[in-house]
């Protein structure tokens, strides 16, 4: 399970752009996997993701937009993408003029894969 | 004998007297273009349930088979009055409808049915095509948040007449499809922008309070992980993707389109939503 998070991370890191992935779980935002390219907080990381995206999950829900896939957060410093399946999330940190197309798409396989 | 083939003779009935297991034999027998049996084992099954909203609905979808459309609607409306929620017999109705060009009483009718079944992808897509045929002839919609967050009709809905600049302000912006905006105050407020459900309610204030406290999360989540402030969340959701935005003084932006919609549209009509709602607020203020 682990080689396999790590291998998958891996994937998404290699992605130009990219400065961290890392495996949380979504309901306490604990990271369970993760690759940098850069000095990261991963714990940081996986919690206060894992937190926006339980809190979209259930805005979305209770919207009556149904369950939630991915989202992608632009700030000045950087983007953040989140897509889960279930209680895995996978979080991606990268530049702010990283590809986001690119990085969707790769973050859609990840989590089929994963 | 096989339980297919006795599905498919219609003569499982007997050993289910009182049971439901006529309501997939009538379906397996209308499939196989069997209707005059389909027709007998759902009368028989209606016999024994005279107040079961599904037995009038199996009954219904034979009659309509066979194009006796009077009597389908009959047992349809009669179904709906046991189970107002009914959504199949929503549905038959409004594929009566549609078939009669009544398109505003079909959108009508498929909206309310895909508020009790918002998962059924069929009917959701049905309903897009039936609106764009709307839209084309001129007429108004009811938008459907449980598929799309579908944009309010300009007309639509109370304070027509008091609010009409600020219900309006994004109108232009979204075009055709099922999109809708909304500009929301840092309490979750709203400010303008209009969003009506497929059943004719006002639930801006219900889905603006629910998203803006995502923007809260957003700038927290931003704060602790040193990347600055925030420019637009994106989320694709299972029946929407909606984007956000922060606006002037706290204020925030939102704009809910159909799954279906380009995420990449999404993003750059929350932009646009964006400077409208500034301009707008510094008009205002």
């Amino acid at each position: 399970m682990t080689a396999l998070l790590q291998e998958t991370l891996g994937v998404l890191a290699r992605v130009p752009g990219v400065r961290a992935a890392v495996a949380a779980t979504v309901s306490d935002g604990l990271a369970a996997a993760a690759v940098a390219s850069v000095e990261v907080d991963a714990d940081t990381l996986a919690a206060f993701a894992a937190a926006l995206f339980q809190r979209t999950r259930r805005a979305n829900v209770a919207a009556g937009y149904g369950d939630t896939h991915q989202l992608v957060l632009d700030a000045t410093g950087g983007r953040l993408f989140v897509a889960a399946r279930g209680d895995l999330a996978l979080v991606v940190l990268a530049e702010r003029d990283a590809g986001a197309g690119l990085i969707r798409v790769a973050l859609q396989r990840a989590v089929r894969s994963a | 004998m096989a339980p297919d083939r006795d599905r498919a003779s219609g003569r499982g009935v007997p050993a289910d007297p009182g049971g439901l297991a006529f309501l997939p034999m009538v379906d397996s027998l209308r499939r196989l273009g069997r209707l005059e049996e389909a027709r007998r084992v759902a009368l028989d099954g209606l016999g024994r349930h005279p107040y079961l909203a599904d037995a009038h609905d199996a009954f219904a979808r034979v009659l309509a088979d066979q194009g006796d459309e009077r009597q389908a609607r009959d047992e349809w409306e009669f179904a709906l009055r046991l189970d107002p929620t009914h959504d199949a017999s929503l549905k038959g109705l409004g594929f009566l409808a549609y078939r009669r060009r009544d398109l505003a009483a079909a959108e009508q009718l498929l909206a309310r049915a895909l508020l009790r079944s918002p998962q059924d992808d069929g009917l959701a897509t049905a309903l897009r095509r039936l609106r764009a045929e709307l839209r084309g002839a001129g007429h108004p919609v009811t938008p459907d948040r449980a598929s799309s967050g579908a944009a309010a009709s300009p007309a639509s809905g109370p304070g027509h007449a008091s609010g009409e600049g600020a219900r309006t302000l994004f109108a232009a912006l979204l075009g055709d499809g099922d999109r809708t905006a909304l500009l929301l105050d840092r309490d979750g407020l709203v400010l303008a922008g209009a969003y009506v459900d497929g059943g004719g309610n006002e639930v801006a204030d219900e889905v603006g309070a629910h998203l803006a406290g995502l923007a809260d999360e957003a700038a927290r989540a931003l704060e602790h992980l040193g990347l600055g402030r925030w420019e637009s969340l994106l989320v694709e959701a299972q029946h929407a993707t909606v984007a956000l935005s922060p606006a002037t003084d706290g204020a925030v932006v939102m704009v809910a389109a159909a799954r279906d919609t380009q995420v990449g549209l999404v993003r750059r009509l929350v932009g646009q939503a964006r400077q409208r709602a500034d301009a707008w607020l510094g008009a205002v203020a």
